[in-house]
């Protein structure tokens, strides 16, 4: 206590308490001197040794700890002067940090805002969702039956609540249709006081408004939505909103940063359970009690209860569930199927995302790559410091010789490379905040498949600059001046005492040895921008066994309500026949999933003769239900038998057509048509066109040329199509083909006008090319391909400036070596050579360091690629090549002025 | 004669015990009292003077002495006796013990 408030007296009595240090020294210097002088030396020879306070002042100073303060604010300040003394080099490296810094943030913050947010409620440890695992399915949902059960273990649940999302598109207020698709929270009356959130204008619902089946036309709203929608009305509670048939009153806005429990999918609007018949018009009567699958429970544990405990209490419960579903006689597959199954409890305190691991992969690739990009900075930057370090020889020795000690020097040294990253830290936040905006666009767009129909599925998030931002960027241009500068200050430091030859050749070397280092991770860098913007070629550019440019796809939900969905079988037969006849339409059909719809579908089992095809993913069988000509609007070749047409209706046999691939694996050589096949599907509880087909028997009547299907990577899914009239009870979305005589682009604005021509009520979701479609699909591919290849062009104009600068240096260092090699004779090209030669070696020494990293490290990204090797030669060549073109640039300015060295000049200047 | 680190402070608060000296004073004490055997430089004496004065061991003022010069002189508060009689004890049980083991050693 004493010391701190001594040290903050003297550090703000600063100029007295020298005057006092001043006056006590000369004190004893004269008491000395008087001493001496008594005992018989001369006066000269009495004060030699107190020839200099200086040393003795300093060290006095540095006794207190506020010493330590006021020399760093000194250091800060000479630092400061030393940097604005040298704006280029100032400029160019808080720059190159800056990009470095600004790479990191912007994915920190993305991968912040989709992984490491809990979500802004009270206690959200506490809470935690059901998670099956049955045979090679894994799902959060379950009926409202199980949900109940759940719900009932009140020793470990303070309590549960059931939520099940919807897209609506029908959503009307003030009388005005909102032609977006909104996402509706169907969740029981207890969700809010579950999650733990609570209203910031009006009111949640409660309990108490979620009691009577269809008695509860009460709705909260998001902040988002109630801005957009209803303008940010504050007073807004009592105000209407209407949805199919009836009309909803607004109870409340919820607090901006709550938007649900989906992380990356908000929800627009909430409505109690019980008026799940009215919002879902279309599913069949008491679909609450009914055998709906689609009810994700979330708990919240009880205080006093650990997670382990309320595992072993939802296992017994589950295992009971199970032991009713094999009633008294259980047949071996089902048997098995209960061995595979088991329910977790699985923490929801960050919420849920379909997003996350879908973009864990990219986003780690990305965020090693924006590492490596850091590590390149600091590679550079230390480089400069290190030819700049070097310039300043003198005025360390001078430091050094007047008693300053190392310790202090290597601590101002490394101040200036800490001002320094500060500087790039801050510029580097500005650009982040832009970067991340930008990141998340290109995250954001592409399609996703929901319940049945295709919705444009932004990843929808809020990135804004913040304190975990601010604080990221801080503590990483922290790291980062401490990895650039403490080589180049540890040498300046110490390095200086040993000079000559030697140390000047050691100088050489280490900035030699970073700017190698900085080369191999640039090509790493390089490399990987390579493989994926080949990918994304590739996957861009790949047959897909469709016409692209003559094709455009309309998707439209169905599931909006009775009155559309009662009606589903008519559009089948009236919206491809209507848009055929538009001037232009060379053809249209329809199909229930239509293609490149991105979804991971489960696929069924199937069967010829009894001997069945199953176990793994890929063996299950993709099935739709389709219109006739639909293969001709494809343009999708008939290898054998016939197309469907008017007479494969609800009470012909049951007819499929297959494709090559399924051909293929069930009858090699011989002819499928007129054979039988039997789908079928135990495990899945998923729908899927045609529903569980188990047992189903139908006659392949047609074989269809493969295409690329649902995703751009799967090549050859087996498929059956089957006619659409054949199973009307699943027509739940509608992708209509439209094939055009010219390009497909230029007709989306007419094929949207017209559907709504034929039923305004039928939302259509999107229209558009199968270019264009494809092209959303590789969202992830265009993401890593853009960034990484942005990577790359920061890693080489990094390369550029770093080799610039080391260049320029050596000739400067080599001034007098030119100069006498000119003197004697050497011809001014084969100084330029020389110059060059010795650049081109260290990228040389780079480039072969680098490529054997590259090997290593690419194995890890091969999942990733697609028509490309992980060591494709083309790509690591290209790689290569650019890097040795842009040495050579970079080493072309300094070379020169080495090849135009006058000798007279340089051997005066010695 | 080098000091071990910390010896130095206990032999200034020694010194101060008898009568508060300047730093000048200091020096030459504890030189005479170890007959020679310790001779204290500026370059030492100075930072240990700060760093006990920072500890509040020690307390300095400015006064005006024989022949009418301005000299600062330190002089030991209550909680710089305390500690020099701690580390006086502490001392001479350390010297103790190590003068027992070298005392046992040359027997062996």
């Amino acid at each position: 206590m004493h010391n701190i408030l001594a040290g903050l007296r003297s550090l703000f009595r600063r100029g007295e308490e020298s005057r006092e240090m001043d006056e006590e020294l000369r004190d004893y210097l004269n008491r000395s001197v008087e001493d001496k002088l008594r005992r018989g030396r001369s006066a000269r020879e009495a004060r030699v040794e107190l020839a200099s306070f200086e040393p003795v002042k300093e060290s006095m100073r540095d006794a207190g700890w506020e010493s330590t303060v006021e020399s760093l604010w000194r250091d800060l300040r000479f630092g400061a002067r030393i940097l604005i003394r040298r704006p280029a080099f100032t400029v160019v490296a808080a720059l190159s940090l800056a990009v470095g810094i600004a790479a990191n943030t912007s994915i920190f913050s993305v991968f912040d805002a989709l992984m490491l947010r809990r979500l802004p409620v009270s206690h959200p440890e506490a809470l935690y969702t059901l998670q099956r695992h049955e045979g090679q399915m894994t799902s959060d949902a379950m009926s409202y039956r199980w949900y109940e059960r759940f719900r009932a273990l009140n020793n470990v649940f303070a309590d549960a609540a059931a939520i099940t999302n919807e897209d609506r598109s029908n959503v009307e207020v003030n009388g005005v249709r909102d032609e977006r698709q909104v996402q509706v929270g169907l969740v029981t009356g207890n969700y809010f006081a579950v999650i733990g959130a609570e209203a910031a204008i009006g009111r949640t619902f409660t309990a108490s408004d979620d009691v009577t089946a269809g008695g509860h036309p009460v709705v909260v709203l998001s902040d988002q939505y109630w801005r957009k929608v209803f303008g940010g009305d504050p007073s807004v509670p009592g105000r209407r909103l209407r949805l199919n048939q009836t009309t909803y009153t607004v109870l409340g806005v919820m607090p901006r940063a709550f938007s649900g429990e989906w992380v990356g999918r908000p929800t627009d609007f909430w409505i109690p359970i019980s008026m799940l018949a009215q919002v879902l018009t279309e599913l069949p009567p008491d679909p609450v009690r009914g055998g709906r699958m689609n009810y994700v429970p979330l708990v919240r544990l009880r205080p006093d209860v650990s997670g382990r405990q309320a595992m072993a209490a939802v296992a017994v419960v589950y295992q009971d569930i199970w032991k009713e579903r094999l009633g008294a006689n259980p047949s071996p597959e089902m048997i098995r199927q209960a061995r595979q199954s088991r329910l977790d409890l699985v923490p929801a305190e960050y919420g849920f995302s379909p997003q996350r691991a879908a973009l864990s992969k990219p986003i780690a690739i990305l965020i090693v790559s924006a590492g490596l990009l850091l590590l390149i900075t600091c590679a550079n930057v230390a480089n400069l410091l290190i030819a700049r370090t070097a310039g300043r020889e003198r005025e360390i020795a001078v430091r050094l010789a007047l008693g300053g000690g190392q310790a202090r020097i290597l601590r101002q040294l490394l101040v200036e490379s800490l001002l320094l990253a500060a500087l790039g830290g801050a510029l580097g936040m500005l650009f982040a905040v832009w970067a991340s905006g930008a990141l998340l666009g290109l995250v954001a767009t592409g399609p996703a498949q929901m319940g049945g129909g295709i919705t444009p599925d932004p990843l929808r998030l809020e990135v804004h600059m913040d304190s975990r931002m601010l604080g990221f960027t801080f503590a990483l241009s922290l790291v980062t001046g401490m990895t650039f500068g403490i080589i180049p200050a540890f040498r300046a430091s110490k390095g200086f005492n040993q000079r000559g030859a030697d140390g000047l050749a050691r100088r050489g070397f280490l900035g030699k040895s970073l700017m190698v280092t900085q080369v191999a991770l640039s090509l790493i860098l390089l490399i990987g921008a390579a493989l994926f913007s080949r990918t994304l070629h590739n996957l861009q550019t790949q047959d897909l066994g469709l016409d692209r440019r003559h094709t455009l796809l309309a998707w439209t939900s169905l599931r909006q309500g009775a009155r559309i969905f009662d009606r589903a079988s008519a559009l089948f037969d009236q919206v491809p026949d209507r848009l055929a006849l538009l001037p232009g339409v060379q053809s249209s059909s329809a199909s229930v999933y239509g293609l490149l719809n991105g979804s991971e579908s489960a696929g069924v089992d199937a069967a010829v003769a009894g001997q069945p095809l199953t176990a793994s993913d890929d063996a299950k069988v993709l099935s739709d239900l389709v219109t006739p000509r639909y293969f001709e609007s494809l343009e999708l070749h008939m290898l054998a038998g016939r197309d469907f047409d008017a007479r494969d209706d609800a009470h012909a046999p049951r007819v499929v057509i297959v494709n090559e691939a399924l051909a293929r694996r069930f009858f090699g050589r011989s002819n499928p048509v007129g054979q039988r096949i039997d789908f079928g599907s135990v495990a899945s509880n998923r729908s899927i066109a045609g529903g569980p087909l188990t047992g189903r028997t139908f006659e392949i009547v047609g074989v269809v040329a493969d295409s690329i299907h649902v995703r751009p990577r799967d090549r050859s899914r087996m498929m059956i199509y089957r006619p659409y009239r054949q199973d009307p009870a699943h027509l739940v979305s509608m992708c209509v083909v439209v094939r055009t005589v010219g390009e497909a682009g230029p007709m989306i604005d007419k094929v949207r006008q017209e559907v709504r021509r034929i039923d305004s009520g039928l939302p259509v979701l999107l229209v558009d090319t199968v270019d264009q479609q494809l092209s959303d699909l590789l969202v992830q591919e265009r993401l890593i391909a853009t960034l990484s290849g942005f990577f790359g062009g920061a890693a080489v104009l990094l390369a550029c400036v770093g080799l610039y600068g080391l260049v320029s240096y050596s000739v400067a260092q080599r001034t007098n070596e030119i100069g006498v090699r000119i003197a004697v004779g050497a011809v001014r090209a084969h100084i330029l050579r020389l110059v060059l030669g010795e650049t081109l070696r260290l990228v040389g020494a780079g480039i072969a360091i680098g490529v054997p990293l590259a090997l290593v490290a690419t194995r890890a990204i091969a999942a990733q690629l697609f028509g490309v090797g992980t060591s494709d030669p083309v790509s690591m060549l290209c790689a290569a090549a650019l890097l040795s073109a842009v040495a050579i640039t970079a080493a072309w300015i300094p070379a020169r002025r080495a090849a135009s060295v006058d000798p007279v000049t340089a051997l005066r200047s010695e | 004669m080098g000091l071990v680190q910390g010896t130095l402070d206990m032999l200034i608060l020694k010194t101060l015990a008898l009568q508060p000296l300047h730093s000048y004073g200091i020096g030459t004490r504890i030189q005479q009292i170890s007959t020679g055997v310790f001779e204290v430089g500026p370059g030492s004496l100075f930072p240990a003077l700060r760093r006990l004065e920072r500890s509040g061991l020690i307390r300095a003022k400015w006064k005006t002495s024989d022949h009418n010069r301005r000299a600062r002189y330190y002089g030991l508060t209550d909680s710089g006796r305390e500690k020099l009689e701690s580390e006086t004890r502490e001392w001479e049980r350390q010297t103790a013990a190590i003068a027992r083991i070298l005392r046992e050693g040359s027997h062996a």
